[in-house]
């Protein structure tokens, strides 16, 4: 204990001390760019879901299956399954960015990329309608030529123009000579029933509902095998930031696809529940209209050599036969939708 | 300063100044970093219930327009796709059902049985209860709002319905969170920045500085000066109070030398004083001695006992004048006359004077005049004699052979009289020169000198006390061996008309006309009555008997008292020669007692009193005239002869 420092003791002291000063500003000056640079990354939060709009349909059923039983969070991605009442407006949704993807059909994919100009990418196909998709006419009109001068509701920029204007092709008619009534899927039983619309292009659950009233097949996609493919979608910008979450979706799916398989009862169920179906009806459009593609399918299609791009090109062609007369891609009028904000 | 140590951590200005800073730095930062959260759920849970109730009172209203069901199933599934929107239900009916959904496997549903995951506990109730409501469930980061549906929507089934929506927060509460932790995190870089930046602010432009200033404090060296004014300040005093603390240092050390030196002077003057009062006071006590007992028979060897008797009392006498003298011109309280003075017969007589003495010493005394000489100055024609007498007496003192030479000049543009007293002397060595030069009592050229000249050493010091009350100053020029030069400069006053006298040499002047022998005793106060007032036996005897040798009628008195009570107005004597100090009555006071009563007799002070002053005293009280103690025969019988013919005339007017 020094009672009385020498002056060599307090110059020591003093030189430490001001040599304190450069290591702590060094310290805090790199404490200072860590910080600033805490929380950096890219702008969305990363744990925010991935948003899939999707709509009744038989070949959906197992995306819904995979979120009820688990398999999305199972495979570490959190999806959340917007769900809407038709295709068009699961497209209108996709459209507006308030989903990140969509299940649809090819045709969606193309008018989609139309109408707001986006690249969308296709990153699985669920299934292809064989039959699901149909014309349901009035009792009164027997078959497909009956439909000359009648008034048939088809839901616009969607898959359900392209198979009116096949299915009049085959008939020997084409758009000019029915009159085609804009009609969402979801009204098309009420407008059937209160004999606003003699036909509708439909399928399940809707054509069961339209069946139901008395209306029979006069059309369906068994006649045009292979282009009303069902697949999910997203923004292709989407598709690239988010590739592994998009991969869990898919692996997802499969499982589903394989759980169906195997417990075909319980699924069925589930299915049925969250598309507002009977089991009963629900498997039969499954099992009679619809192809169910596999894990080991898709290659057939999205590979280097698949498919997708033949179909492309077959929807584009008879899209750009509608597109003069005014019947298809319109861009989406904003009056058209009831959504938005208030 | 060996006393100021090192301050510990917690008391040094560093840490006193940069601790408070981060100290506020971090609570500013983790409050200006917690308050945006805080403020932004805050007003996103507001939003978000706004929102929930604005996309319910659209769906009541869509419903309450007449829609029909299947448009608002739609209405409500493209609303619900919104982001920001988790599930919208629409019940009506009694019991209620679920009408229209985000999830269509609802429809049909008991509100209670909506999966509990899905829509809280809270929200279900109010739907079934259909009433306006609006809650938030923290845990599931969702907030919801309740509208009732009113008339109007029988169309779609939902006429006494309700509408429930929910809001998810939790994609903006993790995005507030994500955009809380960049704010903060850049906020608390920018804060350390700023305390890193204020630490090397303060560290260069106070502590640093500071620190130099303490370490100089420290080392009691001089401190540097920092540019802050408050610090240059502190550097500035303590520099000040350093520097003036050496300067009072040297200052004192410098007075320490000089009171040294002072009181060395003062006890060699004792010393010496001692030495030159003793000499003549053993040759007058001795003599007196002898004489009194009557040894010598010789009256030849008895007069020159007596002789020098006589002269070793007057060597005695100079020496207390010179003291006097010099005291005076140390206190300042030197006073010279200012009258019409003939400065050439001031050094004539002088001249005259010393004219002996020198030709005793085989030295020539010579005067000369370099210019004409005014007849007269305004000056003081004693102190000038004293001056000059000074010179020449030292002059002839310190010349073994050769000549001293008196020359005058004078300036009458400058009204200067100067006078050059040069000797053939030993001279002396500069350092001598300048130990004179001083003009400080005492001093003499060296010790030596004193031993072998004798003297007091005060000569040269009295007369340059006296030139410059003359208004000029002693100049010394001198080589050792060869001789020296001092001249007297004074000044002379207005010399317009004054003549002017040309000059010739003299060289031994003649002796002046003053009586060289004894003192004639002659009958010149015959006839007279005069009466002495002294309280000194001894003296009063030796007037009486001088007095009376000089033929005067003697009356004594031994003090003023006795003086006044003998007195009488009606017969005054010729002359009253007065002490002024005496016991009872003194002289001042019987002075002024006998004007008052009307004596205009002349009244003569004899006093020991010499200091300045004195004379004025007496004048004053009344006297008209003033001896000095002792008494000189001569001046005695002049002053005396003098006021006796002045008083008869006096006495004559009066009685005319």
């Amino acid at each position: 204990m020094q009672s009385t420092p020498s002056r060599s003791d307090d110059t020591r002291r003093a030189h430490r001390r001001l040599s304190i000063v450069g290591p702590s500003l060094l310290v805090l000056i790199a404490m200072a760019v860590v910080l600033g640079t805490w929380g950096g990354g890219d702008g969305a939060p990363a744990h925010a879901p991935l948003r899939v709009g999707i709509n009744p349909w038989p070949g959906y059923g197992f995306a819904m299956l995979a979120d009820s039983l688990g398999y999305y969070e199972d495979e570490g991605v959190e999806v959340r399954l917007v769900e809407q009442s038709s295709l068009g407006d699961s497209r209108r949704a996709f459209d507006r960015h308030q989903v990140d993807g969509m299940f649809g059909t090819i045709v969606e994919v193309i008018t989609s990329e139309q109408s707001h100009g986006h690249p969308v990418e296709v990153v699985l196909v669920a299934d292809y309608s064989d039959g699901s998709d149909m014309i349901l006419a009035h009792p009164d009109i027997p078959d497909l030529a009956g439909l000359r001068g009648k008034r048939i509701g088809a839901e616009p920029g969607t898959l359900t123009e392209v198979v009116l204007s096949l299915a009049l092709r085959r008939a020997g008619l084409s758009t000019n000579d029915v009159d085609v009534r804009w009609i969402s899927a979801l009204e098309m039983p009420r407008a059937f029933e209160q004999g606003r619309i003699d036909a509708a292009v439909c399928y399940p659950p809707v054509s069961v509902e339209i069946a139901d009233l008395g209306g029979h097949r006069v059309f369906d996609s068994s006649q045009i095998p292979g282009v009303v493919l069902d697949v999910l979608a997203f923004d292709a910008a989407t598709a690239a930031a988010r590739a592994d979450e998009i991969e869990a979706i898919k692996r997802a799916f499969f499982r589903a696809q394989r759980y169906a398989e195997r417990h075909p009862d319980e699924a069925y169920a589930v299915m049925a529940r969250r598309q507002g179906i009977t089991k009963e009806d629900f498997e039969s459009a499954l099992t009679e209209g619809v192809r169910v593609l596999g894990e080991g399918d898709q290659d057939a299609f999205l590979g280097p050599n698949g498919s997708l791009g033949q179909i492309r090109g077959t929807i584009e062609r008879e899209l750009r036969q509608l597109e003069p007369r005014g019947l298809t891609a319109v861009p989406l009028p904003n009056s058209a939708g009831v959504g938005g904000e208030p | 300063l060996t006393g100021l140590r090192i301050p510990s951590v917690g008391r040094s200005i560093r840490f006193r100044l940069l601790m408070p800073v981060a100290c506020v730095c971090v609570v500013a930062v983790v409050l200006s970093a917690l308050a945006p959260r805080w403020l932004a759920s805050r007003l996103i849970g507001q939003r978000l219930h706004e929102r929930a109730e604005s996309v319910a009172l659209t769906v009541g209203y869509a419903a309450e327009s007449g829609i029909e069901r299947e448009g608002l199933t739609r209405l409500v599934t493209a609303m619900g796709a919104d982001r920001d929107v988790a599930h919208i239900v629409a019940v009506a009916g009694d019991p209620a059902r679920v009408v229209a959904g985000t999830r269509r496997a609802w429809t049909g549903m008991d509100p209670s049985d909506l999966p509990q995951g899905l829509v809280s506990a809270a929200a279900a109730d109010s739907l079934a209860a259909r009433r306006d409501a609006s809650g938030a469930s923290r845990d599931r980061d969702q907030v919801f709002s309740v509208v009732p549906i009113g008339a109007g929507a029988e169309l779609s089934r939902l006429s006494g319905g309700a509408v429930l929506v929910v809001m998810d927060s939790s994609a903006i509460n993790a995005e507030v969170a994500l955009w809380s932790r960049r704010i903060a995190g850049v906020l608390i870089g920018a804060a350390l920045l700023v305390v890193a930046a204020g630490l090397l602010i303060i560290d260069a432009a106070v502590l640093r500085p500071l620190d130099g200033v303490v370490a100089a404090i420290r080392a009691n060296d001089a401190a540097p000066a920092p540019a802050t004014e408050e610090l240059g300040l502190v550097a500035a005093a303590y520099n000040m109070n350093r520097a003036s603390a050496i300067a009072s240092g040297a200052a004192m050390k410098r007075a320490l030398v000089k009171i040294e030196e002072a009181s060395h002077a003062k006890s060699a003057f004792l010393a010496n004083m001692s030495h030159e009062i003793r000499t003549p006071m053993t040759a007058i006590l001795g003599y007196l001695e002898v004489l009194g007992e009557r040894m010598v028979s010789d009256p030849a060897e008895a007069s020159e006992m007596m002789r020098a008797v006589r002269s070793n009392g007057d060597l005695l006498m100079a020496i207390i004048n010179d003291i006097l003298d010099v005291s005076r011109i140390e206190a300042q309280q030197l006073t010279v006359e200012r009258i019409e003075t003939d400065p050439s017969r001031a050094v004539l007589d002088t001249a005259a004077l010393m004219g002996p003495i020198a030709a005793e010493r085989g030295v020539g005394l010579r005067v000369e005049q370099a210019t004409p000489i005014p007849e007269r100055i305004v000056s003081d024609p004693t102190r000038l004699r004293q001056i000059v007498n000074n010179l020449v007496s030292n002059a002839v003192k310190f010349t073994e052979e050769g000549r001293v030479t008196i020359r005058l000049a004078c300036d009458p543009g400058r009204e200067r009289l100067s006078i050059a007293v040069a000797d053939t002397g030993c001279g002396m060595t500069p350092e001598q020169r300048e130990a004179i030069g001083r003009f400080r009592p005492f001093t003499q050229a060296d010790a030596s000198v004193a031993r072998r000249h004798g003297g007091s050493g005060l000569g040269l010091c009295i007369a340059n006390g006296l030139a410059e009350r003359l208004g000029g100053g002693i100049r010394i020029e001198s080589e050792a061996g060869r001789g020296s030069t001092f001249t007297v400069a004074i000044g002379t006053g207005p010399l317009d008309g004054v003549p002017m006298r040309a000059g010739t040499a003299v060289e031994r002047p003649p002796a002046p006309d003053a009586p060289a022998g004894p003192v004639k005793a002659g009958a010149c106060l015959r006839g007279a009555r005069i009466e002495v007032v002294d309280d000194g036996p001894d003296n009063r005897r030796l007037l009486r008997f001088l007095l009376e040798r000089a033929g005067a009628g003697v009356v004594l008195h031994e003090n003023g008292q006795r003086a006044l009570d003998a007195l009488d107005p009606g017969d005054p004597p010729d002359l009253v020669l007065m002490d002024m100090q005496m016991p009872e009555v003194d002289g001042y006071a019987a002075t002024r007692e006998l004007r008052a009563r009307g004596f205009v007799c002349p009244i003569v002070a004899v006093t020991a009193h010499a200091m300045a002053g004195d004379r004025e005293g007496c004048l004053e009280a009344g006297c008209d005239d003033y001896l000095s103690k002792p008494i000189d025969r001569a001046g005695l019988y002049e002053t005396c002869e003098r006021w006796i013919g002045v008083g008869r005339s006096r006495a004559r007017g009066s009685a005319a």
